[in-house]
């Protein structure tokens, strides 16, 4: 299957709508003001719902001109405040919260009743305790080299963050994205995730070699989002780490983010001697250098892949906002392009709290420089594992 | 599916969140706020005698016209977000802009390079072509900002990790 960037733009934009009709829906029944943080098209990201922390869904089959599945998530608490916002009464709490995964699929699959100009049929609400592997296997969702539509929504001022995925089944999938010309082999994206994903799987065992705090990639996602939609991804609390821009103009950046905490945990491994707590220029010097072995790492898969070599900048340290951080980058990435193709990896200890995320965006020219030299062969051997898609 | 019938909808917010590249409008004690504004501007507007207020996060100096997302271009933002402040009920005349954001946090060359400050001269411009004075603001540095206006006060508070709270 061929997907074609324009529709995929165009979906994007629709299931942004969506999202806001669902969010709006959401502060109808509860009063409490609620915001779209990100709407994205994610390439096979199943396993991003299986999460260790424990969600809860509503889980809703719809049918018409694109028929398939969708899941809306809370954590725990984002449930307990909906009961209370409900005022539900005791014992009605599943069927409450029934009620509202109802009423919020309603307004997204509204709006794209109301892009193809059609009706769509949803079924009766489903309540899933619990988020996970068995539930995902249940729902028989398309695990592997299919576009998931990826929203989440917070709250102001209240523990009520959801998510919302959409799995539509390869038969719509196809009659939504390749009606356009400018076509991508969905194949190819999905060679290109397993390429990033080996190359945040070499820089988690970089920052185990260099620090001996043992990483591991915890989730991965290949999505494509609006520039504007970047800088959501990441919370507004302070991060430290660094910006590496590959290729000369440069064509592309690497963001290595560590939540505080963990930078100063990278630090007292690297350079005892540095002041952790104000990030002296010892510590900065070490963050830098952490930073541009993992960009080397995670770069070098790609190179090979295209035989070549990337070219990396010199790391920029960075000690703000995450969200500052990403919407500099974007700002200037947006000057040229609408969308991007954003990687992202977090990695995580297995012994100790640890935060590490990693975002890749390549420009548009290196994005397709890179589809480009994706080995033909290699491709068509993943096409057959991935069955029709 | 429409909201109007759905209870609650009737009661003002206590907070209006305004995402990249979008604006917000608010009355009295609603507070308008923006979150981790990097190279992005922020350019606040209000008219203090009739308690209205809006907020816009902007991206670019200039661009297409994108309606998904009203204030993706400085000029746009701001000339969108004048007629929604003004459509709110606040009076021409009496109209003031408080601008902040417009970082320098990355310095890298090539086709974005200075975005930060090309912003705040985008804004200078469009709010001077609008007749509409520049009556504080906080921008350039190397840092990130936050952001949170009251229209009743008029008050554009800044949080940085770089400067703290600082009110404009």
């Amino acid at each position: 299957m061929n997907v074609d960037v324009e529709s995929l733009g165009s979906f994007s934009r629709t299931a942004h709508e969506g999202a806001e009709r669902a969010a709006g829906n959401l502060t109808g029944m509860t009063g409490i003001e609620t915001a779209v943080d990100v709407t994205a098209v994610t390439l096979a990201s199943a396993e991003a719902l299986v999460r260790d922390d424990r969600r809860v869904g509503v889980v809703v089959d719809f049918e018409g001109e694109i028929t398939g599945t969708s899941v809306l998530s809370f954590p725990p608490e984002g449930v307990e405040t909906l009961l209370d916002a409900l005022l539900a009464g005791d014992g009605l709490d599943e069927s409450a919260v029934r009620e509202v995964g109802n009423v919020v699929t309603s307004g997204f699959i509204d709006a794209w009743a109301d892009r193809l100009e059609t009706t769509i049929d949803i079924a009766p609400p489903r309540y899933v305790p619990d988020i996970g592997a068995n539930s995902l296997d249940e729902m028989t969702l398309e695990r592997d080299y299919g576009f998931v539509f990826r929203s989440r929504v917070s709250a102001v001022g209240e523990e009520l963050d959801f998510s919302f995925h959409m799995f539509p089944d390869p038969d719509s999938m196809q009659a939504m994205l390749t009606d356009g010309g400018d076509e991508i082999p969905v194949e190819k994206l999905a060679t290109l995730r397993e390429m990033a994903q080996s190359g945040a799987t070499t820089a988690s065992e970089s920052v185990s070699a260099m620090t001996g705090i043992e990483t591991t990639v915890d989730i991965s996602n290949l999505s494509f989002v609006p520039v504007e939609d970047v800088p959501a991804e990441l919370t507004d609390r302070s991060h430290v780490g660094t910006v590496l821009g590959f290729g000369d103009e440069p064509q592309g950046y690497v963001l290595i983010l560590f939540d505080e905490p963990s930078a100063r945990e990278v630090v007292a491994a690297l350079v005892p001697d540095a002041d952790a707590e104000t990030f002296d220029p010892m510590a900065r010097s070490a963050i830098r250098e952490i930073g541009n072995v993992m960009t080397s790492s995670f770069v070098d898969g790609w190179a090979n892949v295209r035989d070549t070599t990337i070219e990396i900048s010199t790391p920029q340290f960075v000690h703000d906002m995450g969200r500052a951080v990403a919407d500099s980058v974007v700002a200037r990435l947006g000057q040229r392009q609408a969308f991007a193709f954003v990687f992202d990896a977090t990695l995580r200890a297995d012994d100790r709290a640890f935060d590490c995320q990693i975002y890749a965006l390549p420009d548009e020219s290196e994005l397709r420089a890179m589809l480009e030299d994706i080995d033909r062969g290699a491709t068509a051997e993943r096409t057959t594992k991935a069955g029709s898609l | 599916m429409n909201t109007d019938g759905l209870p609650h909808s009737g009661d003002p917010p206590d907070r209006v969140r305004v995402g990249v590249a979008e604006f917000g409008v608010a009355t009295g004690e609603t507070r308008l706020t923006t979150s981790g504004l990097g190279s992005c501007v922020g350019v606040a507007l209000a008219d203090p005698d009739a308690d209205v207020a809006g907020l816009a996060h902007a991206m670019l100096p200039s661009g297409d016209d994108d309606r998904a997302r009203p204030a993706k271009s400085v000029p746009q933002g701001v000339e969108r977000l004048l007629a929604a402040v003004e459509s709110a009920g606040a009076d021409p005349d009496r109209i003031e802009a408080k601008i902040a954001g417009g970082s320098r946090m990355l310095d890298f060359s090539g086709v974005g390079e200075g975005v930060g400050d090309r912003n705040v001269a985008a804004a200078r411009e469009t709010l001077a072509e609008c007749g509409v004075p520049v009556v504080a603001e906080d921008v350039g540095g190397s840092h990130g900002r936050s952001l949170s206006v009251c229209p009743r006060t008029w008050t554009l508070t800044v949080t940085s990790a770089h400067d703290g709270e600082v009110e404009l």
